[in-house]
């Protein structure tokens, strides 16, 4: 996919990612939102609120409205909550922690276009993704974080 | 203005100073025709003068024109040679009207204001006691010479004038090369101390541009040899050494001055050499000469931040002694924990004191807001034909700003409503025997830890019947319903979404903003707002508002896991579930409280999370909360005590939770939620959600 788009000379953007799975599916985030990465220890619910929000955590004496990114997607997971990993992210609307299985590394990914040719992606996720890229034989969905937790972009 | 840059960092100085001012003159300008009291005419004179002098600095020479001329009328007035008339009050009222309209030019184009020749012009003719007089003639009569307000603002911040001298040295006409003389007299004077400022200014005096008068401003602790020294030197005619007077030179001093000098000298910019207390170049900054009142300008959002840091700190206190009693329970040495227990009860009063002081810090009178409302009744007075006699009272109590900021929106609208719908016409007035004038009361107190703001009119007062007819005909109720509402409540209607009893939408309260904005910006303050009323007898509104709106002290209650935190100042009382009978009406659940109906809220059907505690430990407590009058019962499982907590977002990403204010943390780290009494009353009227 990759080699189409250099051939037609769609300019390739170098993004600086976080990559982290949601059952054995691979996902990136730009680091730039991210601050910091934290375990689960607990949430206050919140009542009356969307499924995905796991509710208030205290995050250093600030409150941090956890959101579990799996149901977001529509994707189901054999990770419990408690074994998950909050991504604690950070725009101009505020900070946000998005529940995930497992992070693995941040690196370089190569951002192409080339999103309306994953057929793979579930429509959910097409619409809050901004790219796709590969590793190896593995595909990577890089998810824009504007469009989960809005903000400009 | 060369620092074209610069200026526009100081426009927002300029403007906060401006404000500052203007809600003086606001405030004082108003009863000048009827009470010219010395202390109304030097405050305003003060304000005046502060916003030439700023506004020069900036540039704005149209502005600076017009407050030359207005000050100049103050100055007359405080001398005595003016005497306050009808014609000289209005023009001052409306001068400070056509003020704000420049402020606001200034504000959204950066730039100064208008040029208001006729005004100017008509101030002028009052300044010399009612003759129109040629503009040039005028500003040299009245004014004389005087250094520029840069320099004599800067002095007057300087502790000691007593080493500051004016210092005129007058050159022989015929002086073929002055610049070399006025440079052998700057030598000369700087031998002896230091120049602060020439007049003209150095450059001036460079290019020979003057006539043969050359003033200085002079600093030196010994001015004995300053005369001789000065008269040794070539072609000085005469040189006159006076000490420095701060006060505007009044009109004797000017006329003085006219003989001592050549009095062709008009007003004209001044080099300003060095003085050591100057404020930087264009800056706004000016001084008050009342250095009884020491204060210092800091930024809004610094105090913001520090109120958080002592939030984060009141978190740790409660922490704190949390740990020091667990520990307490299961160590043994006694001592160690005396020890704890005495640090951290002195950290916790330290706290509290910083706590106290940051938020008294962060006080405003109300006034700022309470003053510009009797202009706005004057207007509103003025175009509906309809005379107000304007009551303040409290106008000094101090309200946290970031409530102040809130509050001045639904003041103004629930004012512009007492004008226009609450008091009657004049006609009206006399038929029914009233006074023709109305009284409009605005009031201010504290009480128990709350703000209490009322504003009262002798009006035709809210006539629940049309209220209920109104409800009806809008389809908000059926008839039956409408007729069961009590008066209180029928009158309660006004503060319904889309509900206007006038039958012509004015400009004036219009606006498009309803009494329905009103109650929920109160409500966002976390304040109640509560309407009595009698048909024929007048209305009043009473507001409720907390001190602040960062820290509020609630009770705390526990419902399916989740702590909640209801606001203190909503809490009526608790029970114990069991001694309480719930009787079902309907779909709703009632108690009966010493002969009064109590709506009942189970918390844990209201607040539905995925955990739900088991039905035997659930609803144990009633804890009677109100809002505006209405009283309800909330069901919950626990009380776990009573506690001051800091209020935090929730975040914008949860979307809007219903009936949930904001959240908090506990000093066990917790999170509970703070409960939004408002919303649940409203859930017990089944008045929400339509």
């Amino acid at each position: 996919m990759i080699e189409t788009l250099s051939e037609t000379g769609s300019e390739k953007v170098e993004l600086n990612c976080l990559r982290f799975q949601i059952a054995n599916e691979q996902y990136a985030i730009p680091v730039e939102y991210v601050t910091s990465v934290i375990r689960w220890s607990g949430a206050t619910q919140l009542p009356n609120s969307a499924n995905h929000i796991l509710g208030l955590a205290n995050l250093r004496g600030r409150t941090l409205p956890v959101s579990d990114l799996r149901v977001k997607l529509g994707i189901e997971s054999d990770v419990s909550v408690e074994d998950g990993y909050i991504l604690v992210c950070q725009n101009e609307v505020g900070p946000v922690g998005l529940l995930v299985d497992s992070v693995s590394e941040v690196a370089q990914f190569e951002l192409s276009d080339s999103i309306d040719k994953a057929e793979s992606l579930a429509p959910g996720i097409r619409e809050i993704a901004s790219g796709i890229t590969t590793k190896g034989d593995t595909l990577i969905t890089i998810l824009d974080y504007t469009k989960i937790a809005g903000g400009a972009a | 203005m060369s620092a074209g840059i610069n200026m526009n960092e100081y426009i927002d100085l300029f403007l906060q100073e401006a404000d500052e001012q203007l809600a003086i003159l606001e405030g004082q300008i108003r009863d000048i025709g009827t009470d010219p009291s010395s202390d109304r005419i030097a405050s305003i004179f003060r304000a005046a003068h502060t916003i030439k002098g700023s506004s020069r600095a900036m540039g704005f020479v149209n502005l600076a024109d017009l407050m030359h001329e207005f000050e100049n009328i103050m100055f007359k007035l405080r001398d005595g040679t003016l005497e306050i008339s009808d014609a000289i009050a209005d023009a001052l009222i409306n001068t400070v009207d056509i003020l704000m309209t420049g402020r606001e030019h200034i504000a959204s184009s950066g730039e100064d204001m208008p040029k208001e020749p006729a005004l100017v012009t008509q101030l002028q003719a009052y300044g010399n006691g009612g003759v129109v007089v040629d503009q040039e003639n005028a500003s040299d009569d009245s004014t004389g010479f005087c250094w520029d307000e840069g320099i004599t603002d800067a002095l007057a911040q300087l502790p000691d004038l007593s080493e500051v001298f004016e210092v005129t040295v007058e050159l022989d006409d015929a002086c073929a090369m002055k610049w070399v003389r006025v440079f052998m007299v700057i030598n000369a004077l700087t031998a002896m101390g230091e120049i602060l400022a020439t007049y003209p200014s150095q450059d001036e005096l460079e290019a020979e541009q003057f006539e043969s008068t050359v003033r200085f401003l002079f600093m030196s602790g010994d001015t004995s040899s300053l005369k001789g020294t000065i008269a040794n030197i070539g072609e000085v005619v005469s040189v006159e050494c006076s000490q420095y007077c701060a006060e505007p030179a009044s009109n004797e001093q000017a006329e003085e001055k006219a003989v001592l000098i050549s009095p062709t000298v008009p007003t004209a910019p001044v080099a300003v050499k060095e003085v050591s207390s100057k404020p930087p170049a264009g800056s706004p900054q000016t001084t008050t000469k009342n250095t009884a009142n020491q204060t210092i300008r800091v930024n809004v959002s610094l105090l913001d931040t520090l109120m958080n840091l002592v939030g984060e700190l009141v978190i740790d206190r409660t922490r704190l002694s949390q740990i020091g009693a667990n520990i307490a329970a299961k160590s043994e040495s006694i001592e160690h924990i005396e020890a704890l227990a005495e640090a951290t009860g002195h950290i916790g009063r330290i706290t509290s004191e910083l706590q106290e002081q940051i938020m008294r810090a962060r006080m405003l009178p109300i006034d700022t807001v309470f003053q510009r409302f009797p202009r706005m009744i004057r207007e509103l007075s003025k175009d509906l034909d309809k005379p107000v006699q304007v009551v303040i009272e409290g106008g000094e109590t101090e309200v946290d700003r970031s409530v102040l900021e809130g509050i001045s929106d639904p003041l103004i609208h629930m004012i512009r409503n007492s004008v226009d719908h609450g008091l009657e016409t004049r006609d009206e007035r006399v038929n029914v025997g009233k006074d023709v004038t109305g009284i409009v009361r605005l009031s201010a107190c504290h009480k128990d830890n709350a703000i209490c703001i009322e504003i009262q009119d002798d009006g035709r007062g809210i006539n629940p019947d049309k209220l209920r007819e109104k409800a009806v005909e809008k389809g908000l109720m059926s008839a039956d319903a409408a007729a069961r509402l009590t008066d209180r409540d029928a009158q309660m209607l006004i503060f319904h979404s889309g509900f206007s009893t006038a039958k012509q939408v004015s400009d004036l309260s219009g606006r498009g903003v309803g009494m329905d904005i009103v109650r929920s910006n109160i409500q966002a303050l976390g304040g109640t707002i509560e309407i009595d009323s009698q048909v024929g007898v007048g209305t009043r509104f009473t507001l409720k508002l907390p001190l602040t709106v960062a820290i509020v002290r609630g009770l705390l209650a526990r419902v399916s896991n989740v702590d909640y935190v209801m606001p203190i100042g909503s809490v009526i009382e608790t029970h114990a579930a069991e001694g309480i009978q719930i009787k079902k009406v309907g779909k709703k659940e009632m108690t009966l409280l010493r002969g009064e109906t109590v709506p009942i809220i189970r918390m844990r059907d209201q607040f539905k999370t995925a955990y739900r505690e088991e039905d035997s430990l659930a609803d144990n407590f009633v804890v009677v909360v109100a809002s505006a009058d209405q009283k309800i019962g909330l069901l919950v499982d626990r009380l776990l005590g009573e506690q001051e907590v800091v209020i935090k977002s929730i975040g914008s990403y949860c979307g809007d939770v219903k009936g949930i204010s904001g959240a908090t943390i506990l000093g066990n780290g917790r999170v509970a939620l703070i409960t939004d009494t408002n919303h649940l009353v409203e859930v017990s009227r089944g008045t929400h959600d339509h």
